[in-house]
């Protein structure tokens, strides 16, 4: 009974007002010139993809040598990215570290479109879509492909769930306080808000939930990205035949993702003045995370590099010569220094973590990300085993073509489209958890009136209830 | 009848219905005509815009002569028609049925591959040149229109040393003169290659034979031949106007011998055939076990909806 009462006192501290311009709010016309402009992007990818579907995979500049392009380089940029859910919902509520909440919606959000991005270019890329069916009619387990698809799905499934499950009671929150909003908006929240009252045994339910999410997200979270670099690391091409890269991707996947959250928690902090919730602490420490990943992933690109290059065997030395010193050298050292020794260096600073510098940071971050995804995926194809002969010079190298930017641009469109809608009509932070947390806090800071007749200490809630 | 006078001009009466029949038959009839003679003509004008490309090409490949024949049909739109079904045939020196050397039918992609047997051997057996004919004669449609072919006799002989561990192939050209005696033909290109799965691998960038007849060629020891190390060296004269094509296979064990593995144990990847059962319990239950717990995770949505 006393649970109950001290259940009850909590939801009704927790639904009193403070928090509601955390709930989502109309875009203004910046915010619809934004989505506008997304949605043109979209537009445009989907009309090159109906060109490329009509016209087969002769339209991209993939041929003999490079089978896979951009197409594949962005689904890995995807699926690292899409890694920030798990570290950060996860990983880190496992740790008990109390500075994430406010980051672990945009986290979840980001992953979920980032993951329904990774598995939607994965279709873009095959000349017959149609086929995708074989994987699950003819799959064999053998294969690393059928592992990704089956890793894929089941980490989209966890990060929707991770995204929905906490959001219930803000969902519920919606639809008992916002007002003036149509009538299809208002059913969707009744129908996700699957009829919350803030009951005791529906918080167990959630509690749990999430727990188990959690625990269950970090081996699979692990899982996509290793599985991801297998379909590399499993062939014997110069530059793949490591053993190194499932550590190698997942430590790069967290740095991106990082990145991607810290950008995303400054763009809400400017648009929607968040700077109470999303404070200078959290970009502090985000930033020193960010630092933190970084040098994990220098070292795993020094084991990447060094011990090849020790060892110069065969195609590899090739290989290596060309990314160090020949054609691949500008983009190699541009990913290299912008996208991981500049962090590494800057981040040392904490004039440089505050937000805007930190943003920047983040945005150089993510930009190096993908170069280097594209690094990975494209160069290794051009040394072969067995040339190819009597066959025009332009097929034995790659350069995007056209419908393959626009198509691949328009995925990263979708990605941020996605996220956009979601802020418009969901609360892009954890509204019950931040008051929970607040809640918790000053519940430890309180001073008591006076005590209680067994000696201990009363707590006093006079100001909430004011 | 009288003429009928309308409005001061003399009308003619009209015909009689005898008359008016036999004027449509008339009509009819030359209609007929004009359309049969049309389509006469147009069939005519349709052949004769029609151009017919017979080709002949002779082929020698160890001791085996093979003549290849090709016919392509195309007409001044530059649609090509196909020439599946047509009859061609084949004569040495004239077209006369003792010098026949057979009959054949065009396959749909326009060539087919013919070879000199016995007949062509006895009608040949003392020439020292030979004149190749391919009629459409017996066509209606391509009349007159036919391929000749002169060719010398030729032979190329090969032969492969082996020394300390360099392997030379020296071929001979060689051509039959008027006398039956075989002479050395000079500066001839010769192409040395080996024979692989989806084609002919250069392995000399040239090689022209002197006063001989000859030319040495060195080839490499690191060709991947079959699992005993054999490969198939090719030496061939290329689409000589007098000596047509002049192909010499021969296997040697100059390869390195490719092992293939065929049974599990000896397969390079423990994923390779069937998957090993524990790695089908792990990918199987780690998937039960993922979607065991997100079922969990719905069955409380569940209970959360239908909380009173």
């Amino acid at each position: 009974m006393n649970q109950s009462r001290k259940h009850n006192k909590e939801a009704s501290i927790l639904s009193q007002g403070t928090f509601d311009h955390l709930l989502p709010q109309k875009f203004g016309r910046a915010g619809k010139l934004w989505v506008s402009f997304l949605a043109m992007m979209c537009i445009a990818g989907v009309i090159a993809y109906f060109y490329q579907l009509r016209n087969g995979l002769a339209v991209t500049g993939m041929h003999d040598y490079t089978s896979w392009g951009i197409y594949i380089a962005t689904f890995v940029f995807f699926v690292a990215v899409s890694l920030v859910g798990a570290l950060i919902s996860a990983v880190l509520k496992l740790s008990n570290v109390s500075w994430r909440i406010p980051l672990t919606r945009i986290a979840e959000v980001i992953a979920v479109a980032s993951i329904i991005m990774a598995a939607l270019i994965i279709v873009i890329d095959m000349g017959r879509p149609e086929r995708i069916l074989n994987v699950f009619f003819y799959g064999r387990i053998q294969s690393p492909i059928l592992w990704d698809v089956a890793v894929i799905n089941t980490y989209l499934v966890i990060s929707i769930l991770m995204l929905y499950v906490p959001m219930i009671p803000d969902i519920a929150m919606c639809r008992d306080r916002l007002v003036n909003i149509p009538k299809w908006q208002k059913k969707m929240y009744r129908i996700l808000s699957l009829n919350w009252q803030g009951d005791p045994s529906q918080h167990k339910r959630i509690t749990r939930s999430v727990a188990v999410l959690a625990v269950l997200v970090i081996p699979v979270a692990f899982a996509i990205h290793t599985v991801t670099s297998w379909l590399f690391a499993t062939t014997f091409r110069p530059g793949w035949d490591s053993t190194n890269f499932g550590a190698y991707f997942v430590s790069g996947a967290f740095m991106v993702g990082t990145a991607a959250v810290i950008v995303l928690a400054y763009i809400l902090n400017r648009v929607y003045n968040y700077q109470n919730f999303i404070t200078r602490k959290h970009f502090d420490y985000s930033g020193k995370l960010l630092h933190l990943l970084a040098v994990v992933y220098l070292y795993f690109n020094i084991n990447e590099y060094l011990v090849p290059g020790f060892k110069l065997g065969g195609l590899e030395a090739e290989f290596l010569r060309d990314s160090f010193t020949g054609g691949k050298a500008p983009l190699f050292w541009t990913t290299q220094i912008g996208g991981l020794l500049l962090p590494i260096v800057v981040l040392v600073f904490k004039q440089m973590r505050k937000p805007l510098p930190l943003f920047f940071i983040s945005l150089i971050v993510i930009a190096g990300a993908w170069l280097k995804r594209y690094l990975i995926v494209i160069p290794t194809q051009q040394y072969t085993f067995i040339p190819i002969q009597d066959v025009p010079v332009s097929w034995t190298w790659y350069f995007p073509t056209f419908p393959e930017w626009v198509i691949t641009i328009a995925t990263i469109s979708g990605a941020l489209l996605l996220i956009t809608l979601f802020v418009r009509w969901f609360p892009a932070l954890p509204v019950w958890e931040i008051k929970h947390e607040q809640y918790t806090q000053e519940k430890r800071t309180a001073v008591p009136v006076s005590g209680n007749s067994d000696g201990t200490k009363r707590e006093d809630y006079s100001e909430e209830n004011r | 009848m009288k003429p009928l006078i309308i409005n001061n001009k003399l009308r003619q009466p009209p015909m009689s219905q005898e008359r008016h029949s036999g004027l449509c038959l008339v009509c009819l009839t030359a209609v007929i005509m004009i359309f049969s003679g049309y389509s006469t003509v147009t069939e005519g004008a349709i052949q004769s815009q029609q151009q017919v490309d017979l080709g002949l090409e002779y082929y020698k490949i160890n001791n085996n002569k093979f003549l290849s024949v090709s016919l392509a049909i195309s007409s001044d739109d530059d649609s090509q028609a196909v020439p599946e079904g047509i009859d061609v045939n084949l004569y040495v020196n004239e077209m006369s049925q003792a010098t026949m050397l057979g009959s054949i039918t065009m396959e749909r992609d326009g060539s087919v591959m013919f070879e000199l047997g016995e007949t062509f051997r006895t009608i040949t057996d003392t020439l020292y040149e030979y004149r190749f004919i391919a009629s459409l004669k017996d066509d209606e449609r391509f009349f007159d229109t036919e391929a000749r072919l002169t060719i010398r006799p030729t032979d190329l002989k090969i032969e492969t040393f082996e020394d300390d561990s360099n392997y030379l192939v020296r071929a001979t050209l060689m051509e039959m003169e008027a006398t039956g005696d075989f002479i050395p033909v000079e500066w001839e290109e010769l192409l040395f290659e080996v024979d692989r799965s989806f084609g002919l691998l250069t392995v000399a960038d040239f090689g022209f034979t002197d006063e001989y007849g000859s030319v040495e060629i060195e080839y490499p020891d690191d060709i991947p031949g079959d699992g005993e190390g054999n490969i198939i060296i090719v030496v061939r004269l290329e689409e000589h106007p007098d000596y047509g094509n002049i192909i010499h296979r021969e296997e040697v064990s100059w390869g390195i011998p490719v092992a293939i593995h065929t049974g599990i144990e000896e397969a390079r990847s423990w994923m390779s055939r069937d998957a090993p059962l524990f790695f089908a319990i792990i990918f199987w239950g780690g998937l039960v076990a993922a979607f065991g717990a997100i079922g969990y995770v719905i069955n409380n949505l569940f209970k959360i909806n239908t909380t009173s």
